[in-house]
């Protein structure tokens, strides 16, 4: 009898767990898929405040359409699988009209074709690995091409006449990412400023100690170094080239745009130049959004309460949402659902220049985000603007 | 012929003589008792006899055949089964899955390992093992687990196993240990049984008043040696066997040892 | 059915074929960790068939599971030379070998992964998944499975009846790995994309803890466990931030009060008694 009864509570927990959720019908269902925990825990888990921020924003002009928004989550754990499982959930039980995400590119590789499938609209806010969208038409990605982010990070230093005839790469072989960054995108880069390439160093991404690779390095003199690794890889590279001594800016793209970075790295990296698509002291808006981020960070209780990137991503993702779903009149209805999520992609897929926090955005062929891109340099342990490359 | 013949056979371990230049003979259908006292070496001439361990020098003949290089998985083929000083059954599993295991050399080919007998009624080998069980009086037993099973009755189960493989001859290593009175008196008539089928029995065994009853014959090792051979009478007026049993103690066969 | 419950249908079904993958060698004894390795080999080769050659892709998983199959008994054959920790070991050293292999074949993308084209949608991969279930359960009521219960509880005296034990443990290695492989391709085609970092040894850990945890005694044991380890943590998911502390405190517990897993031959004779009594009151 006792066993009848775990069974039936078990039976019961499952099918309260597995149904399908009621939706009010006054609201407008936006999925989102984060990941909230698992590997990306440290850049993503700040992402819902800004998600929460926008709604809020908007729900507190009355929301969109006379309806609010209501944004609905799933914590993918960084997992393709349960970015997978997110995009069903999002699609069939809560009818959501579009997906904020999913985070990483190995989510995206995983959930995009099965929004394609379900024909509904996801927008990442991190992924940067090359070529994820190209045979699909509900997948976007609120982010920019590493080889342009980087490319513009050498057209700073031609224009402003900093030295790079001599390169170095160092970069991580054993993250997706990392690797396309130093044997596709950075050979390219450096090529195409006629920076000769004098060393080139690899390493894991997970490797505890990389003095070799920066003697290796050291000896090679390098005016620049362009780096493809996660951000905790770049802080022991910059340490270990200034206790070795030598001085040689290194430069990155959007992989290492962690606000706190210089800040981390000091009083090594000092110089260190990356590419990135949002910065904080821009103008009133991004100050004003930094302040109420900080605010709701801090009460959160979250490590990092400065926006990064993918904060300010996210922001815009749902904030073009809104737009989109008032623009295509969308009503959330059941009958017209697979309509109103085309409309949505229709519509998001044509803009062009729209102006967002990050700056105007438009979206290229393939539905990667095209927006201004900040250069950005370590000084005395925090960032400052050097340049600022419109998108032509 | 003899059924078993054990020629000049030698076993070191590493530099450990533990077989000696140990030379006898078994005939078929005979009922043989190897005694010694303790490391005198009797279990490993039941390894060399089934392969556990390879020789280091001499040979093994049985029923003719030099089976000295034979592969241990070969010999019951042959006919040799044996039984362990210490049970070694599948605990978990109940004891019809247990005398199965016996049934293995006769089971057959690819075929037969790959079908699902388990969901056939009355398979054959079920019905064979329940038989089996019901005949040695353990019929009660077939369906419960061996770990469950008391001492005595796990024995015969191990016993019986080796029984199911229809051996020609029977290695058993102290069959009657840790048995009480009865369950001794039971193994005794289980074992005069089976030999009264033909098969020849070969055992290890402490318990000097047991061996008197049940066996012809008796080689006596000592220190990996043949130092006596003939019925128990005989052996027992050895003045060598005396004094390996603890210089000379006259309790040789005057009941457990 | 809802679209989530979907989704961990699917999850649960390729997690009960990898158990199963993991169970076969357990049961004999040996402790394969590198299960993750074998996926890999059947879940690239099915997507590379059916890409590069466009074959069908039930062909594709069939190669798969064939070509992991084929590694498991080329490597059986060495590996197995080796017993307890050290097989563990050798197995583990087979997973990362295989992994760091994909990670440099440019052939299907290398470190940046494959993408696989034919898709197989809820019904096919729980239908493929039953019919490995179904074949497990089969091979389970065969003596080839009482033959790997007595290898696994004592090699010596099942070798002393006849029996093979290299070549049964050979057989279920290699037949384990074949299931990996069928769980490797089903992977591949529902979830559309490769990465070497999905088959690390992470996840050959949780296939060998599903066989451990739900019990090495019978088939149950690993799908109990495959659902232990699918299901809870998507039942704690109102927990948060504490589900997988939760979850990690529940594994420990189990592991504490089962140390033979949740399911052993015992219990499940009980249980069949238990119905045999209730049918005949």
């Amino acid at each position: 009898m006792k066993r009848l009864g775990t069974v039936s509570a078990i039976a019961l927990l499952g099918a309260l767990a597995f149904a399908p959720a009621v939706q009010a019908a006054s609201e407008l269902v936006i999925g989102y898929s984060m990941a909230k925990t698992g590997p990306y825990v440290s850049l993503a888990n700040s992402n819902e405040i800004a998600a929460d921020m926008a709604v809020d924003e908007i729900n507190a002009k009355g929301g969109v359409n006379g309806r609010k928004i209501k944004l609905t989550k799933f914590d993918t754990g960084g997992n393709p699988k349960d970015a997978s499982a997110a995009v069903r959930r999002f699609a069939v039980d809560d009818k959501a009209l579009a997906i904020v995400g999913p985070f990483s590119s190995s989510e995206c590789r995983v959930a995009f074709p099965d929004g394609e499938r379900m024909g509904i609209v996801q927008m990442s806010m991190a992924s940067s690995a090359p070529g994820l969208t190209a045979d699909m038409s509900y997948a976007f990605r609120n982010t920019v091409d590493e080889g342009k982010v980087i490319s513009d990070v050498m057209e700073t230093f031609a224009r402003k006449k900093i030295p790079s005839a001599r390169a170095a790469i160092a970069y991580g072989t054993d993250d997706a990412v990392s690797k396309a960054i130093g044997t596709g995108v950075l050979p390219k880069v450096f090529e195409q400023y006629k920076s000769q390439v004098v060393s080139t160093v690899d390493f894991s991404v997970k490797a505890f100690d990389l003095s070799p690779q920066a003697s290796q390095l050291v000896q090679a003199k390098p005016e620049v170094i362009g780096f493809g690794a996660p951000p905790e890889m770049a802080i022991k590279l910059a340490t270990e080239l200034q206790r070795q001594g030598l001085k040689a800016r290194m430069i990155a793209g959007t992989t290492v745009a962690d606000p706190d970075l210089p800040k981390r790295m000091a009083p090594a990296g000092e110089g260190f130049t990356i590419g990135t698509t949002f910065f904080r002291d821009l103008n009133p808006a991004t100050k004003a959004f930094s302040a109420e981020f900080e605010k709701r960070a801090k009460a959160a209780g979250l490590p990092r309460t400065e926006p990064s990137q993918m904060d300010a991503a996210t922001y815009d993702i749902v904030l073009m949402y809104a737009d989109a779903l008032a623009k295509t009149k969308a009503t959330g209805d059941d009958a017209n659902l697979a309509k109103e999520r085309t409309a949505i992609r229709d519509h998001l897929a044509k803009l062009k220049n729209h102006p967002m926090l990050e700056g105007p955005i438009s979206f290229g062929a393939n539905r990667d985000s095209i927006k201004p891109i900040y250069i950005l340099e370590a000084k005395q342990a925090a960032w400052t603007l050097i340049d600022t490359h419109e998108p032509k | 012929m003899s059924l078993l013949a054990l020629d000049d056979v030698g076993k070191n371990f590493g530099g450990l003589v533990v077989v000696k230049n140990l030379s006898f003979t078994v005939e078929a259908g005979q009922r043989v008792a190897l005694i010694g006292p303790n490391g005198a070496g009797k279990s490993t001439v039941f390894n060399l006899i089934t392969g556990v361990y390879p020789l280091t020098s001499g040979r093994v003949l049985f029923d003719g055949v030099d089976i000295t290089h034979l592969p241990m998985r070969r010999r019951i083929g042959l006919g040799v089964a044996r039984s362990f000083q210490n049970i070694r059954l599948m605990g978990h599993l109940s004891v019809v899955e247990n005398i199965m295991l016996g049934q293995q050399p006769k089971a057959g080919g690819l075929a037969a390992l790959l079908t699902p007998y388990r969901l056939m009624p009355r398979h054959r080998w079920i019905e064979e093992a329940r038989a089996a069980l019901d005949e040695a009086g353990l019929g009660a037993y077939a369906d419960l687990s061996v770990d469950s099973l008391p001492y005595g009755v796990r024995k015969r189960v191990d016993l019986l196993r080796a029984v199911v493989a229809n051996p020609k001859m029977l290695l058993l290593d102290e069959p009657a240990a840790g048995l009480n009175e009865r369950e001794t008196e039971d193994l005794h008539d289980a074992l005069m049984a089976i030999a009264a089928k033909g098969v020849t029995l070969v055992v290890v065994e402490h318990d000097m008043h047991f061996v008197d009853r049940l066996c012809e014959r008796v080689v006596v090792i000592n220190f990996g040696e043949k130092i006596a051979e003939g019925t128990m009478a005989e052996v027992r007026a050895s003045p060598l066997v005396r004094e390996a049993y603890l210089g000379g103690d006259a309790t040789v066969g005057a009941g457990h040892a | 059915m809802s679209g989530y419950g979907e989704a961990i249908l699917v999850m649960l079904a390729i997690n009960i074929v990898v158990a199963l993958a993991g169970y076969l060698p357990l049961a004999a004894g040996q402790l394969n960790l590198g299960i993750a390795g074998f996926m890999a080999v059947g879940g690239y080769t099915s997507a590379y068939l059916t890409s590069a050659y466009h074959l069908p892709m039930g062909v594709g998983m069939a190669a798969g599971a064939a070509a992991a199959g084929l590694l498991g008994l080329l490597v059986a054959v060495p590996v197995l030379r080796t017993s307890g920790i050290y097989l563990a070991l050798a197995t583990f050293a087979l997973g990362q070998v295989i992994q760091a292999a994909f990670l440099n074949i440019e052939a299907v993308g290398a470190a940046a992964g494959y993408p696989v084209k034919p898709y197989a949608g809820f019904t096919v991969v729980l239908s493929v998944a039953f019919g490995v279930l179904v074949a497990v359960l089969l091979l389970s009521r065969t003596r080839f499975a009482l033959l790997l219960t007595a290898t696994k509880n004592d090699p010596l005296v099942t070798e002393l009846f006849g029996v093979d034990v290299r070549a049964i443990r050979v057989a279920a290695f290699s037949l384990g790995a074949l299931i990996a492989g069928i769980g490797g391709a089903l992977y591949a085609h529902h979830y559309s994309y490769l990465e070497p970092q999905n088959f690390n040894i992470m996840l050959s850990v949780y296939i060998a803890l599903y066989v451990l945890l739900g019990g090495t005694q019978t088939v149950a044991g690993p799908i109990v466990g495959a659902a232990f380890f699918t299901l809870l943590p998507e039942l704690l998911r109102a927990g948060s931030h504490w589900r997988f502390v939760i979850f990690a405190v529940l594994i420990i517990l189990v592991m504490a009060v089962r140390p033979e897993g949740l399911i052993t031959g015992a219990l499940a004779r009980r249980l069949r008694f238990g119905k045999r009594r209730e049918a005949a009151s």
